[in-house]
């Protein structure tokens, strides 16, 4: 009986000890597919419903492999970055409504779709958030000094740097929900010299200016936030990855000068048919087009009650000029 | 008592309708003329125009044609309120507007919009009005471009003796065959892409839009291309019977449309940059002018032989010198 036992118990031992190092191995396998090839198709993609929905969906099954002592940083980084665009899409989906809602004069309709839209925001900052704390585990605390980064991981900082921005900007929108620690805007800032600015489509230069812009008082001596944006802007429309627009526009949407708002929409909007996207980073092409078509559409739903054209290329009530049609007209 | 809850559900079912009907919206129709049906781009910016219809108090009904001519008669026959036709078929209603396409009138699409935009100011309304006729409407559709099998022929002389392609009611084209000394193969739209690509014709003209569902490349290569200044802009616009809207229907409707330009022209802007650089024709600035000068030929002929409405080139015109008033053509007086 006691001999059943034993053999009982050695083979459970065995099992379970393969058992681990099976699911660490596939833990392992997991995370360099997700970087070799999982990333990159997602990147090349500009379904952003598609890759919202994937890593809301994968994302606890790649982070689960943490517990077999499998390192997946990088890749539930990227899985919660997706799923934070989940939340967001709702929450500007929700602020749409809200719009709606008070330009009808429907009170009941505004704050409950007011509360909805602050609940996702809360839920999109938590993502973004859980994705800039796996950049903080890969990349190590930042501590005023550039970790040595491989090219091959350049992208997955830059990444890392933008949730972390992202996750700011929608605490702040969430009333402090998801309680994002403060110290992130000077990690984003710091961390974003780290990177070469020409070679990510000045994307980093951009995401220190939203900084500056974003938290007061944060701008050093002698720099300029604005200009730097604008530079920002000119290397992503040259190498066609428009995320610098995505932010320039945030910041001016949290500046609320929407005359500003809509001349940087038109002017992405009209980029866009100018100089192509680059194939294998539509998914951030469609990120940031996404931001300029919810900015517009925000403006649209206000003046009009309804939202604007997809391609976001025009605003109601344009002013024209009247003089020179005036003349074109006279005596006809 | 099941009888009579579903009689009081249609009671209270037709009186909701007819109230709220009755009290806020007009029912009218409109004959859509769309060559892809009620799948097409045209069809889909009818239906746009219905949603904001209904804002200015109007119910349209929509019904698609995929055949111009039968759209046009019964809009004539009075089976339609309004209709969305091509300028070529809005002229015979309302000359203005549908003067608009004339030929190389408008070299860009700036020029159509200012043109467009100048033409919904409320105060030429008339020149939208034509005796029971008024165009609620215009919309780009993009400008038509000449296609060459064979790129030499780049300047407009050289299509002398050369064999074109042309719609036999498009008056303009048939004109401007004669003007440039060419024959004509009579086609139809359905038939003129067959014509071409077989080789019986040296040239034809099309919409960036149709060359690629119509395979218009296989005429172009391997030496031909598509010549780079717009032969006319092509205008989809929206007619009606004034006397079956209100009085200020019209320009609220224009005001509106001219809003919407960059969004129709955005298919064909695609379209366009979709074309290989490589089977772009660029014409040099001197060879443009013989184009330029042959168009306005053109122009002229077919405003005296009353095709044309005067207004409209001259407006037109003007539009033309205000973004280039060194122009050759703004110190005379011939449009």
């Amino acid at each position: 009986m006691n001999k059943r036992i034993l053999f009982f118990v050695t083979i459970v031992t065995i099992t379970l000890a393969n058992c681990s190092i099976v699911y660490r191995v596939t833990g392992k396998t997991l995370n360099s597919y997700a970087q070799d090839h999982l990333v990159p198709h997602y990147l090349a993609s500009d379904d952003l419903d598609a890759i919202c929905n994937g890593g809301t969906a994968l994302g606890p099954l790649v982070a689960s492999f943490e517990r077999t002592g499998a390192s997946v940083e990088l890749a539930t980084m990227v899985a919660q970055m997706g799923a934070g665009m989940c939340a967001e899409k709702q929450a500007q989906e929700a602020e749409l409504l809200y719009i709606a809602a008070v330009r009808k004069g429907k009170g009941d309709e505004a704050l409950d779709n007011q509360a909805r839209q602050i609940r996702y925001h809360g839920i999109a900052a938590k993502r973004y958030g859980d994705a800039h704390n796996r950049f903080i585990q890969y990349f190590g605390e930042w501590n005023g000094k550039c970790p040595s980064i491989s090219e091959h991981e350049e992208l997955y900082y830059l990444v890392g740097l933008s949730s972390g921005l992202l996750a700011i900007l929608h605490d702040f929108a969430s009333q402090g929900y998801a309680g994002i620690t403060r110290e992130v805007p000077s990690v984003v800032a710091g961390g974003s010299k780290c990177l070469d600015a020409k070679k990510w489509w000045g994307t980093p230069l951009a995401l220190e200016a939203v900084v500056w812009l974003s938290v007061p008082g944060a701008t050093p001596d002698g720099k300029d936030a604005s200009k730097q944006m604008e530079e920002a802007v000119k290397l992503g429309d040259q190498a066609g990855v428009r995320m610098s627009r995505a932010f320039q526009i945030q910041a001016a949407a949290g500046k609320g000068d929407v005359e500003k708002i809509k001349k940087l929409i038109l002017e992405h909007s009209k980029v866009l048919s100018q100089i192509p996207a680059k194939k294998e980073y539509l998914f951030l092409e469609a990120f940031a087009e996404n931001l300029s078509r919810h900015e517009s559409d925000k403006i649209w739903m206000k003046e009009t009650g309804h939202r604007g054209p997809i391609n976001f290329s025009s605003f109601p009530g344009k002013k024209k000029n009247n003089k020179e049609e005036d003349d074109l007209l006279k005596d006809l | 008592m099941k009888k009579f809850l579903i009689l009081s559900v249609i009671i209270l079912g037709t009186w909701m309708s007819v109230g709220v009907g009755a009290a806020e919206t007009v029912d009218r129709s409109m004959c859509v003329f769309d060559p892809s049906g009620a799948h097409g781009d045209v069809f889909k910016a009818a239906q746009r125009y219905q949603a904001q219809a209904l804002t200015w108090g109007i119910r349209l009904d929509l019904k698609a044609y995929t055949d111009e001519v039968v759209a046009n008669s019964d809009f004539k026959a009075g089976k339609c309120n309004m209709a969305f036709l091509t300028s070529l078929r809005v002229r015979g209603y309302v000359h203005e507007s549908g003067s608009i396409e004339a030929i190389g009138a408008l070299p860009s699409y700036e020029l159509l919009r200012k043109t467009i935009e100048a033409l919904s100011n409320p105060k030429v309304r008339e020149l939208n009005t034509d005796g029971d006729y008024e165009t609620m409407a215009m919309f780009p559709g993009g400008a038509v471009y000449l296609l060459l099998r064979d790129k030499n022929l780049k300047d407009i002389k050289d299509l002398a003796g050369k064999k074109i392609a042309t719609l036999t009611y498009d008056q303009a084209a048939t004109t401007m065959v004669d003007i440039v000394g060419a024959s004509m193969v009579p086609a139809e739209i359905a038939t003129f892409a067959g014509i071409f690509n077989n080789g019986r014709a040296d040239a034809c003209y099309s919409p960036a839009i149709g060359i690629k569902p119509l395979e218009l490349m296989k005429g172009i290569s391997p030496n031909g291309g598509i010549v780079r200044f717009p032969i006319g802009q092509l205008t989809f616009q929206i007619v009606a019977r004034h006397k079956d809207f209100s009085e200020g229907f019209g320009n609220t409707s224009r005001a509106w449309a001219a809003t919407q330009f960059d969004s129709m022209l955005s298919l064909t802007k695609k379209a366009e940059q979709e074309i290989p650089a490589k089977f772009w024709i660029e014409v040099p600035k001197d060879l443009q002018k013989n184009y330029f000068e042959k168009f306005r030929e053109v122009r002229i002929r077919l405003r005296d032989k009353k095709v044309y409405h005067p207004t409209i080139l001259k407006l037109m015109k003007r539009v033309r010198c205000s973004a280039d008033k060194e122009a050759a053509e703004c110190a005379d007086n011939l449009e």
